[in-house]
C-alpha cells in the first residue's frame, strides 16, 4: 500500500483508547506499539502540511489529549514515515532513548516564558564625531554583553524552580530570553509565582509566560542546558 | 490535556498571536526527530523564523545583528 504516515506523538504504552479525535484532513488516529512505546499517526495517500495555524493545532491538541493519561513525546510538525515497518523500526532501535525522555517527562507539563527588554541605544552620536563606526559597534556589543549576562540571571533564577530547562539567548535583540521549563503538573501555580517574582526584581523585562504546553523542547535528548 | 489553556500568564495586547507564535515555535523547532521525512522544507522554517522575529522584534529600533 503507498501513502506516508504523518506521526503525531510518541507516548507511554497504555490501556487507555486513543483520543476521539481526527487527524489531519479527517484521516482515522492510528497507533502501533513496540517495546513500552507507541506511536500515533495518521495515515495518507500524501500529505504537506503548511505551517499554518489549523494544522498546527491539530497537531498540538491531538498530542495535548493524550497527555491527558500518558506521558507523552511531541513529534516535531510535519514529520512523516514511509510505513508501519519504517516506524517499528525507529521505535525498536530508539526504545531506550524514548522511555527515558518518557521517564524524564512524566507528570511534567511544560512553561514557556519569554523576557523582552528595550536594550539601551548604543551611546554614539553625542559623544563621538559623527561617522564613528567603531564607537557604535564597541557600544552595541557592550549593550548585548549586558543583556546575555541579564538573560543568564534570568534563566538561572526560573530553572531553579524547574526540573528542567532549556533557553536561547537573544534571539532578536528585544527577545532577551526565550527558555521552557519542565514543571511538576501540580507544580505550575509555583513556577508562575516565581516567575513573578524574578520578573518584579528586575523592572526593566517584561515576562510573558505561556502554557502548560507538552513537553515539545524536552522531547529530543539535547543535553540539559542547566 | 483538559486543563492547557494556553492563556498567557501575564496577557499582554495581542496575546492569542504570543500564543500562536509559541505554538509555532515549539512545533517545528522541538519535539522527537525521527529517521522520516520532514514536510516542511528547510527554507519554509528559515521563512518561519524571520517573521517571528519580525513580529517579536517589530517594537525594536535596532536592526537585528546575528
Amino acid at each position: 500500500m503507498t501513502g506516508v504516515l504523518y506521526v503525531y506523538a510518541l507516548a507511554e504504552t497504555s490501556e487507555a483508547a486513543l483520543p476521539a479525535r481526527r487527524g489531519h484532513r479527517g484521516a482515522p488516529l492510528r497507533h502501533l506499539s513496540r517495546d513500552g512505546v507507541t506511536a500515533v499517526f495518521s495515515r495518507h495517500r500524501r500529505i504537506e502540511l503548511p505551517p499554518e495555524e489549523r494544522y498546527l493545532w491539530r497537531h498540538e491538541t491531538i498530542t495535548e489529549a493524550l497527555m491527558a493519561d500518558r506521558a507523552v513525546l511531541p513529534v516535531r510538525f510535519g514529520t512523516t514515515v514511509a510505513d508501519e515497518a519504517a516506524l517499528v523500526t525507529m521505535l525498536t532501535t530508539r526504545a531506550e532513548e524514548f522511555r527515558e525522555l518518557l521517564a524524564l517527562v512524566r507528570g511534567r507539563v511544560e512553561i514557556g516564558v519569554r523576557a523582552l527588554w528595550t536594550p539601551d541605544e548604543p551611546q554614539t552620536a553625542d559623544a563621538e564625531p559623527a561617522g564613528s563606526g567603531r564607537a557604535y559597534l564597541l557600544g552595541a556589543v557592550s549593550v548585548r554583553h549586558a543583556g546575555a549576562h541579564l538573560a543568564e540571571t534570568l534563566h538561572a533564577a526560573l530553572a531553579e524552580q524547574a526540573v528542567g530547562a532549556r533557553r536561547r539567548v537573544l534571539v532578536t535583540p528585544r527577545l532577551l530570553l526565550s527558555g521552557a521549563y519542565l514543571v511538576e503538573r501540580d507544580g505550575v501555580d509555583r513556577f508562575l509565582a516565581a516567575a513573578d517574582e524574578v520578573g518584579r526584581a528586575h523592572g526593566d523585562v517584561e515576562l510573558v509566560c505561556t502554557g502548560p504546553w507538552p513537553p515539545h523542547s524536552f522531547a529530543a535528548g539535547t543535553p540539559e542546558e542547566r | 490535556m483538559s486543563t492547557a489553556s494556553h492563556v498567557s500568564h501575564r496577557p499582554a495586547a495581542g496575546s492569542r498571536d504570543v500564543t500562536l507564535l509559541e505554538l509555532l515555535d515549539r512545533l517545528v523547532d522541538n519535539g522527537v526527530v525521527l529517521h522520516g521525512d520532514i514536510t516542511l522544507a528547510v527554507a519554509d522554517i528559515d521563512l518561519i523564523y524571520v517573521g517571528l522575529r519580525a513580529i517579536i522584534s517589530s517594537v525594536s529600533s535596532l536592526e537585528e545583528r546575528r
